[in-house]
């Protein structure tokens, strides 16, 4: 077991999105810490950084933006599915995207879940709660 | 083929001047025959007349001693064997020469007959005459006359029987010239057919050629417009979504943190900023929809009405805003060769407009049936709503066509567009049958699928 606590990473370029989710993980009580990373690069830098084999935090999850600017986000879910410490931990896509080609090259690169965000408020923090309740909590992690 | 009737036509029409030809090969050889048979004639007559001269010389001499009827006799009797010599040079027929040797004796006896009378006569008159009174010079002239006539008219048939001979070959040849010169000039005219036809034909593939290129380049032109619409579109479903979730989510933000300590007037526009969020959200969603339709392929496969249609009354009347109403479904419906997203689409489009336009107060009644339409299956969904005046029916179809206003019955103005297009796309047709303030009476129809359906 670490001694830092396990952490949910949330890869979000846009910060209205980023800002609405925080408060939206906050109102449906999500209590585990939060990593951010703004883009691609910045998320794959942070798994780097995990994949060192020393004693670190753990990564409950991570809520993976699709369109992101540099790296997307099918390249960060690639890189951290070929990381051998990392490519168990679930991947809950979070997107605009209802292209059907975007959701099958998720899933085919080894994403977990895929969602769309929703245009409203509530349903966001609806979603969150179901995040928080079946992915951090119901859900058996490796 | 073509080739081979001009080579066709040539070899005739060489054919058809050798028969030319020969015809007029034979026309030369008549008009020789004819001229040679009038010179053969002239030359016998001559004859005759030398001979008679001969006579007529000898007998003024015997009766008037007269000498220079002496000269009229040398003239006939010199002149006569010339003449012979004459007629023997232009006969050239077998029968003709025969008579011609035959006729020799008579003459030399005349002209003997003659010469022993005159030289008679310089001795001895009375017995000169005693031998004209024999009648023999008599009897021989008349033998050269019967002789010469008869030679005169074996000539003469042997002239028309030539001359027929000569037209027959002359009728034949013409016949045979005519023939092969109308055969050669349709060879000739099927082989210049065959020959532009070949060239046209020829044409035609180059035409082709450059046509399919054409068609690649165009294609290769429209391919790429696609993959830019669909770069377009996958920027539009994102960036724009991206700014709307922002305004709605502030918007509720400041409602649930402050709206305890906001007048009743500022938390209605923040409420409204969401709405009109929402508005263009579902705008968005209409528009990639519309223009999904019209880029993609729409494979059909068997599908089963009551289950598309039950489906979407479920997500209908679940949604939270839904109208309280009524759908009567007349089942079974039966089975549409169809898309079934796109159909869904469809039918919940029509099914959310039966629903929607209705006079306030009053409670929706939408019916769902099936009618069989030859091979194919009309679906029905009828309201007793506002209906739409007949001057509209084409109207509504059309994108962003709205006939109501917004604030009393919502929508993107896209939904029949939609209907229309998949229908279109589909391979089926659409329409509507209504009168304002009596109903709608909406229709799809798409062939009729078998037995297997897809649920």
């Amino acid at each position: 077991m670490s001694a830092e606590p396990d952490v949910l990473l949330i890869v979000e370029d846009n910060p209205d999105d980023l800002h609405l989710l925080l408060r939206a993980c906050k109102k449906a009580g999500v209590s585990v810490p939060i990593q951010t990373a703004a883009d691609g690069r910045e998320a794959i830098s942070y798994l780097d950084e995990l994949s060192q084999d020393n004693p670190g935090p753990r990564l409950l999850a991570v809520l993976l933006d699709l369109k992101l600017p540099g790296f997307s986000g099918f390249e960060v879910l690639k890189t951290l599915k070929s990381r051998p410490l990392l490519r168990r931990t679930p991947v809950v896509v979070l997107t605009s995207s209802s292209e059907s080609r975007d959701v099958a090259q998720a899933y085919d690169l080894g994403a977990n879940s895929y969602l769309l965000k929703p245009a409203q408020p509530a349903a966001l923090v609806s979603m969150m709660a179901m995040i928080q309740d079946y992915w951090l909590g119901l859900n058996v992690r490796p | 083929m073509s080739y081979a009737a001009l080579v066709a036509s040539v070899f005739l029409l060489v054919a058809s001047a050798v028969a030319v030809n020969i015809n007029l090969g034979n026309l030369q050889r008549n008009r020789e025959l004819v001229q040679r048979t009038n010179a053969i004639l002239r030359a016998t007559a001559e004859l005759q007349r030398d001979v008679r001269t001969a006579e007529a010389g000898q007998r003024g001499y015997l009766l008037t001693a007269d000498p220079a009827y002496l000269r009229s006799y040398e003239a006939g009797r010199l002149r006569a064997p010339l003449d012979q010599a004459q007629i023997r040079r232009l006969v050239i027929d077998r029968e003709q020469q025969a008579r011609l040797r035959a006729l020799d004796p008579a003459i030399r006896a005349k002209l003997d007959e003659l010469a022993l009378t005159v030289r008679l006569a310089g001795e001895d008159r009375a017995r000169a005459l005693e031998q004209v009174r024999t009648g023999a010079g008599q009897r021989l002239m008349d033998d050269i006359d019967a002789r010469l006539e008869a030679f005169d008219e074996a000539e003469r048939d042997l002239l028309e029987q030539r001359s027929q001979a000569e037209q027959k070959t002359a009728r034949a040849a013409t016949h045979a010239a005519a023939l092969t010169g109308l055969l050669s000039l349709l060879t000739g005219l099927i082989g210049i057919w065959a020959l532009l036809r070949q060239r046209s034909l020829g044409a035609l593939r180059v035409a082709n050629a450059q046509l399919e290129g054409k068609v690649r380049q165009r294609t290769a032109t429209l391919d790429l417009a696609n993959k830019e619409l669909d770069a377009f579109a996958y920027s539009i479903s994102h960036d724009l979504r991206a700014p709307l979730r922002a305004m709605h989510g502030y918007a509720d933000a400041v409602l649930e943190d402050y709206g305890d300590r906001l007048p009743e007037e500022g938390a209605r526009y923040l409420r409204r900023i969401g709405q009109a969020a929402d508005r263009m959200n579902a705008l968005i969603n209409d528009i990639l929809a519309y223009a999904r339709l019209a880029r993609e392929e729409l494979s059909v496969r068997p599908v089963d009405l009551d289950t598309v249609v039950r489906r979407v009354v479920a997500d209908l009347t679940a949604h939270p805003d839904a109208e309280p109403g009524s759908v009567t479904i007349t089942s079974p419906l039966g089975g549409v060769l169809a898309h079934p997203a796109a159909l869904q689409q469809c039918v919940a489009n029509l099914l959310d407009n039966a629903l929607k336009y209705v006079p306030p107060g009053r409670r929706p009644e939408v019916t769902v049936r099936a009618e069989p339409v030859g091979a194919d299956l009309r679906l029905w969904i009828e309201d007793q709503g506002l209906g739409v005046a007949p001057e509209h029916h084409g109207r509504v179809f059309e994108p962003f066509e709205r006939l109501h206003g917004r604030e009393a019955y919502p929508g993107t103005g896209i939904g029949l567009a939609i209907v229309r297009r998949s229908m279109e796309r589909m391979g089926g047709s659409y329409g509507v049958d209504s009168r304002l303030g009596e109903g709608s009476r909406f229709w799809i129809q798409l062939p009729q699928s078998g037995e297997e359906t897809s649920r």
